[in-house]
């Protein structure tokens, strides 16, 4: 049972957690990310991102033997002279520096503990370091254990584990015990109960109790841990309700590996599924997808221009992609709101671009000035403005176009990725430079084929309810499989409605005979052995 | 519909004398017409933003907001004739160290009232208006030209619904009020109750650009104290006190004020004065409160 919490855990991470999770989970395995240009992709991250992205990448790197400590270390140096720039004056680190000190619920302490564990890990001892370890000395209670920095009676057991598991050498005796004491108290009431009041610490304290040697003593109360942690595991796999985080999903995964002994059994999901990403790249490079995807994309755009009445446009092609695109982001079920298409039918006929710099500038433009009388996206219609008045069409010209079109109404994210996709299979200037950032459609023919490849994890009920949420894991994985181009993930879209689709599904009858589909020998749902 | 005509005759009856309570109350912090309006418009800026927090930021009562105004203000300089230094960040931040209660705000909410007090000031120093037409152009174009950029993106994605509002108002061509009030709503830590505080302290109180087709279209502020009198009363049956601009509470509170009153919505906001000196939520003092008659809580009580 608990193997099941761990699996499902597991793939909940080589799904849809970020990049550098899966690059950890493949050191784990020894086994090299399926596409070589991750490497650049991760040093990007590094470099621009903020704090609270950088202290989960510092975090990572304590577990990871691989390609994320090359990564971290190649940019350590300007890594130190950000963190310096975050430390508070009582040693903490934290995002707003701004005010005295951090008036939050322990935030500070978790960035803190996080970027420790990196730099320990990395063998960085300079003076911030020793800082801040004895800035976590002196928030330790003389009970033993750490509390929030102005909730001063509340034990916040997440802190207290993660700082024994890390300062365990550092400390006097009588606290550690005090401390190891109060962690043991906690779950093994949680396990009598079989409830917890802060189920999002039950990872840590789990993984500090193992690794400092109280395995027995847990395994001993394996079928209370199996309740209470199968209680509080998602469906999805995630860690806890109300506090999705993929880092406790991830100290979860490492404290039941710990736990039941499981390496060789984790070893070998990872090396499978990273097999099998391996093999849908080749699929997808070798048989040359892209170009199947284009002809079939830019028929169903021609035959759109046949059926629309273009009197007075400039560019026929681009509202016939602009309609496709539209028609083909909104259910079978719904009828295409006019509106939309005259908005844009009017937007063509008052401007021209030749590039897509121009068109981004004109489209805001025009958002601003006629769109925004009929439209209710007020949220778009700001971004718009304000990316405008920024002049940000030269630098980033797909987030102030995603932006403008967002703003008519009846426009969705999916009807913005499949417009962006035509206008590039198109061969509009300028968006080959910007091709890093043209993101997959997730519409239901990619949803499906990855659904059945076992590369997504959220349930369709999520999904439904919630777009946004498998878009964001469609993007994750396009990242890591395509980090220059991840719009060659809808490549994929071909093969399902070719086969996925059909009535015979995995096979098509032809006149030559059976044809089966490309992904068989990978796909989870195959039928027809 | 019984209890309407006896309700709109009492607050009509006591009316002058809460307005004059009001008036009061912002001379004894010098905001009266006599101020030059530039001032006069930063001071009630940040007394409405005071007084409508009163209850989230732990100020107290109304002594306790004028004092507050009076520490934040004092500290920072001569409002007739310094206005620049509110436009400095060093001072704004220094003099809220000064005061009692702004002190013990949370980075959020504080760097929010900095960045409010010190957009707002610079967009009144060069101000020249005569009418609240122009008032209202004038600060919706500080707001989509200037404000609009330099807001920081936490701001901007908390802002970026009333920013959109505001964009869409203005090329539609709303009402100037309607425009101004979405203007207001569009600096960091200005909520519609701030914003409606303002406008009514500005035009029915001091009776700056007041008029009859301006106060038409006033909304009524939404007050802890005033939604408390008007369940009590029986006319609203809604428990929560989360209220959203044009949200359901919002929307009903503004249609029983347009029912009552509908040349001038904001008298219903008497009733606010109800709440904080008779009908407190703990022990209310309904034997001397002159809405017994109509009163739900009271019948139930007795």
């Amino acid at each position: 049972m608990l193997l099941r919490c761990l699996r499902s855990a597991l793939h909940r991470l080589l799904t849809a957690a970020p990049l550098s999770y899966k690059i950890v989970l493949y050191s784990i395995s020894r086994s090299a990310p399926p596409s070589e240009e991750v490497f650049k992709k991760l040093s990007e991250i590094v470099r621009n991102d903020g704090l609270s992205v950088l202290a989960e990448i510092l975090h990572l790197t304590a577990y990871d033997r691989g390609l994320l400590r090359k990564v971290v270390m190649r940019s350590l140096n300007s890594i130190l002279v950000k963190l310096e720039g975050y430390q508070l004056d009582n040693g903490l680190w934290y995002e707003n520096v701004s005010y005295k000190f951090a008036t939050d619920k322990g935030v500070a302490l978790r960035l803190t503990l996080s970027i420790l564990e990196g730099l320990l890990s990395l063998g960085v001892r300079n003076k911030s370091v020793m800082r801040a370890i004895e800035a976590l000395l002196r928030l330790q209670k003389p009970e033993g254990y750490w509390s929030g920095l102005l909730r001063r009676h509340y034990i916040d057991y997440e802190v207290t584990a993660r700082a024994i598991a890390l300062l365990h050498d550092l400390m006097e005796d009588y606290r550690l015990r005090l401390g190891i004491e109060a962690l043991r108290k906690w779950i093994f009431s949680s396990l009598s109960s079989g409830r917890c009041d802060q189920p999002w610490a039950l990872p840590y304290v789990i993984l500090c109790l193992v690794r400092l040697g109280h395995e027995e003593e847990l395994k001993a109360r394996i079928i209370d841990l199996i309740e209470l942690v199968s209680r509080y595991q998602l469906a999805t796999g995630d860690w806890c309700r109300g506090y999705r985080s993929f880092m406790s999903t991830f100290i979860l995964m490492l404290a039941l590996t710990d736990l039941l002994n499981a390496h060789e059994e984790v070893v070998r999901y990872i090396e499978t599924l990273v097999e099998r990403k391996r093999k849908l790249l080749r699929t997808i490079y070798d048989r040359n997808l892209l170009e199947l995807l284009r002809h079939d994309i830019i028929r169903e755009i021609e035959d759109a221009e046949r059926l629309l009445p273009l009197n007075g446009v400039k560019n026929p092609k681009l509202l016939a992609a602009f309609s496709w695109a539209y028609k083909n982001s909104i259910p079978r079920k719904l009828m295409p709101k006019r509106e939309t298409i005259e908005l844009y039918k009017g937007y063509l006929q008052k401007y021209s671009f030749s590039s897509i710099q121009e068109h981004a500038r004109t489209l805001a433009e025009y958002v601003v000035e006629e769109v925004a009388k009929h439209t209710d996206r007020y949220e778009n219609l700001a971004l718009t403005m304000r990316l405008y008045r920024l002049n940000s069409w030269n630098e980033n010209p797909l987030a102030l176009l995603r932006a403008a079109l967002l703003s008519f109404p009846g426009v969705t994210s999916l009807c913005s990725d499949l417009y962006v996709l035509a206008l590039y299979l198109m061969g509009l200037k300028g968006l080959e430079s910007c091709s890093s950032q043209i993101q997959p459609p997730a519409d239901s023919k990619l949803l499906i084929i990855l659904r059945r490849l076992g590369m997504i994890s959220t349930p369709i009920v999520v999904a439904m309810r919630n777009y946004s949420i498998i878009r964001k894991e469609v993007m994750e994985l396009s990242k890591e499989l395509f980090p220059r181009a991840p719009f060659l993930l809808y490549s994929l879209a071909s093969i399902a409605k070719k086969w996925c689709l059909r009535r015979t599904r995995c096979v098509r009858v032809t006149r030559e005979g059976l044809l089966k589909c490309p992904l068989f020998n990978i796909c989870t749902k195959r039928r027809y052995q | 519909m019984r209890k309407l005509d006896p309700l709109r005759l009492n607050i009509e009856d006591h009316e002058e004398e809460v307005i004059e309570r009001y008036s009061t109350m912002l001379q004894k912090v010098g905001l009266s017409t006599s101020r030059p309006i530039r001032s006069l418009l930063l001071g009630l800026l940040i007394i409405s933003l005071l007084d409508s927090n009163r209850w989230s930021w732990r100020i107290g009562g109304e002594d306790a907001v004028l004092e507050e105004y009076w520490l934040f203000v004092s500290h920072v300089g001569d409002i007739d004739q310094e206005l620049e230094l509110f436009s400095n960040p060093d001072y704004v931040e220094t003099a809220i160290e000064d005061t009692n209660c702004l002190v013990r705000l949370s980075d959020d909410a504080r760097s929010s009232f900095v960045s409010t007090i010190i957009c707002y000031a610079e967009f009144v120093e060069n101000l020249k208006v005569n009418k609240v037409e122009d008032y209202a152009l004038s600060i919706t174009s500080f707001v989509l030209e200037d404000l609009l950029c330099r807001l920081s993106p936490h701001d901007f994605k908390r802002k970026a619904h009333m920013l959109g509002r505001l964009l869409a108002a203005s090329r539609r061509g709303d009402s100037p009020l309607e425009m101004l009030r979405l203007a207001l709503m569009c600096f960091p830590a200005i909520t519609h109750r701030s914003a409606n505080l303002y406008l009514y302290y500005l035009i029915r109180v001091l009776g700056v650009w007041r008029s009859p087709s301006v106060v038409r279209e006033l909304h009524c502020p939404l007050d802890p104290s005033l939604l408390r009198v008007l369940r009590r009363i029986g006319m609203l049956r809604v428990r929560t006190n989360r209220t959203t601009y044009q949200g359901y509470l919002y929307r009903r509170v503004q249609d029983i004020a347009r029912t009552l009153f509908p040349e001038d919505p904001t008298k219903l906001f008497i009733l606010r004065y109800v709440g904080d000196s008779l009908c407190r939520s703990r022990r209310p003092s309904c034997e001397d409160c002159w809405l017994f008659g109509v009163c739900e809580y009271y019948l139930k009580e007795l």
